[in-house]
């Protein structure tokens, strides 16, 4: 199959111009396509948020989630359909505010899961609010003065578990194609944190553009291979 | 051991619920710890039933969702902190339409309240709870017999509406044991579910297409819902009435309260809602035959207060509260 064929084609796309999700949906799309999964088979979970709208521009089975519990519903999924491949794909937010306890536990029971966070560093569908993956300094309308909490260390908290962790950015396309490949390819829980810029709710509060906002992705984040770990701005993946 | 003695039971209402379950043929429970409502999944965990003991009740309702949408039934069961939790997980499910079942075994609240004791505090929960407009199936029965079997009707009802039905027991039904006898109900299935691929949102929705700033879609959409719960319920038209001549009294009760109104069914016309909600049509011509209408129940009110809207009159609050049931007390309240 086509990576079309996965694009649901009778609604309207409502992410904005220049938005890293796209980039994200088109990977997903790309590698069910490559694996040429049946559509019946595949069940795509989202939250809300941006990233939340993500399962319904998906020609397969979806369910948009409340705000926080796409990972309950997949396991559910798993649970009576088990060779089925159950992808969530929703906001850092969603992810790793509200939703952790189900995040944190499946990846303690090692459920076979692929989680897509698209983690732009705020909440940006409610208006660009801090977030638990903001960065230190930055400014946010819940953070006017510089964010001074720190971030969440997700990427330690799935490996604790020993699963199939990455991170990568939609600024490094190849690398991130990459990155969807080999966690869709894993058996067991996967998890990857993709850095995705946000030029309305990000990038407009830095006075940046789109461009602007990739050139400081492209500088800020440095690709490792075959690495027992990376830091903060390291992109890469890690199997255990 | 003879077939017919097979067919009879000893079982508390709790473990009733799991016979219902596998007659009903359930494809997934999921649930997290708590009393009154455990037993139910120690019994389903001995079970080849594919079990999932959630990390919160949030959790719990929103995996049924994942199993159901792909056509398994699903049922999660827990008591008034937990019910708490899985609120939004009510609204949501009418909304996106996918059919659950869930168990609340009622315990005294709010908070933690008195864990191990019976009430009927979750009425108002159970069908207003969630935010937003919905129109639940909520059943309550009143042994382990209908507990068994109203866990059969809930399965059906969350088939034929697809919406997630509620069955309210309490710690009595729930911890109390009596005989069981197995019957034949006929099992409802959904049809055409998931045919082809199909996108499930609890967005304000036209065939999946999201239509978020439309009012007439939403009215359109929450039209057809109402409708569909309404004729969907008549299906599940059942109740108790006990028609006394002599009284111009009309007491109703449900649950396990019932058990000790039936006691005074030579003083007073009874009226025994086994459906909660919708609330029973009949009760409007019923209600018009008496000059007085008691509701007992277990709590300070709760379908009083909604009985009074629906037959747009005044009824008398008997509350019979703090976990326990006593026949004296219950005398006493009903006569005064
Ligand atoms: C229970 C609940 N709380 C709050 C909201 C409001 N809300 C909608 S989207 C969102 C933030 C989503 O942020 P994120 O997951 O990072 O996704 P993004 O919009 O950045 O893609 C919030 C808080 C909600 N819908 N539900």
């Amino acid at each position: 199959m086509k990576t079309e064929d996965y694009k649901r084609k009778e609604v309207r796309i409502r992410w904005c111009d220049g938005c890293g999700l796209y980039m994200i949906y088109n990977a997903v799309c790309a590698e069910l396509a490559e694996l040429n999964f049946p559509k019946k088979d595949t069940y795509v979970i989202s939250g809300i948020g941006c990233a939340g709208r993500s399962s319904g521009y998906f020609d397969v089975n979806s369910l948009q989630a409340l705000h926080g519990r796409t990972i309950p519903v997949a396991v559910g999924i798993k649970e009576v359909k088990p060779h089925a491949k159950a992808i969530v794909f929703s906001g850092d937010g969603d992810l790793l505010a509200i939703g952790l306890n189900h995040l944190l536990h499946a990846s303690r029971r090692n459920d076979d899961i692929k989680v897509f966070c698209s983690n732009n560093e705020v909440y940006a569908m409610t208006g660009g609010q801090r977030a638990p993956t903001t960065p230190i300094k930055r400014v946010t309308t819940t953070s006017p003065y510089g964010n001074q909490e720190p971030m969440i260390n997700i990427k330690d908290i799935i490996l604790s578990h020993n699963n199939f962790f990455a991170r990568s950015s939609t600024a490094f396309p190849d690398h991130l194609t990459r990155c969807v490949k080999e966690a869709m390819k894993h058996k067991g829980f996967s998890f990857v944190d993709i850095k995705s810029q946000c030029p309305v709710n990000v990038g407009r509060k830095l006075g940046m553009d789109v461009a602007k906002m990739l050139k400081w992705y492209k500088e800020r984040f440095k690709i490792k291979e075959n690495v027992k770990d990376l830091k903060e701005d390291e992109l890469g993946i890690i199997k255990r | 051991m003879t077939e017919k003695r097979k067919e009879k039971l000893f079982l508390q209402g709790n473990e009733a619920v799991v016979l219902g379950a596998l007659q009903a043929k359930i494809g997934l429970y999921t649930g997290y710890p708590i009393t009154p409502a455990s037993e139910i999944m120690h019994g389903i965990a001995r079970t080849e039933v594919p079990f999932f003991q959630a990390e919160d009740e949030i959790a719990a309702i929103l995996s049924l969702y994942g199993a159901s949408m792909t056509g398994a039934k699903a049922m999660t069961a827990t008591s008034g902190p937990g019910f708490n939790l899985m609120q939004e997980g009510i609204g949501f499910g009418h909304r996106t339409e996918i059919p659950a079942v869930i168990i609340d075994v009622q315990r005294v609240g709010p908070g933690t309240g008195m864990p191990t004791r019976a009430s009927q505090g979750d009425i108002f929960a159970s069908c207003v709870g969630s935010a937003g407009d919905f129109f639940p199936i909520v059943f309550s029965p009143n042994s382990p017999q209908e507990a068994y079997e109203f866990t059969i009707h809930s399965f059906n009802a969350a088939e034929e509406s697809l919406s997630p039905v509620i069955m309210l027991l309490d710690a009595y039904i729930g911890h109390g044991y009596e005989t069981v006898m197995k019957k034949e109900i006929p099992l409802k299935t959904r049809k055409q579910f998931l045919t082809k691929t199909r996108h499930f949102t609890s967005l304000v929705a036209e065939d999946g297409i999201p239509k978020t700033t439309d009012r007439l879609a939403y009215r359109r959409v929450t039209k057809r819902l109402k409708e569909k719960q309404l004729s969907v319920a008549k299906h599940y038209n059942f109740y108790d009435y006990h028609e006394n001549k002599k009284s111009d009294t009309l007491v109703i009760s449900f649950g396990s309260l019932s058990r000790a109104v039936a006691a005074f069914k030579d003083k007073f016309s009874l009226f025994r809602p086994i459906r909660l909600f919708p609330i029973i049509e009949q009760l409007k011509t019923i209600s018009k035959k008496y000059k007085k209408i008691i509701v007992a129940e277990m709590n300070e009110g709760q379908y009083a207060t909604l009985l009074e809207s629906f037959l747009k009159r005044e009824v008398k609050r008997v509350p019979i509260t703090g976990g326990e049931i006593r026949l004296a007390e219950v005398r006493k309240a009903l006569l005064k």
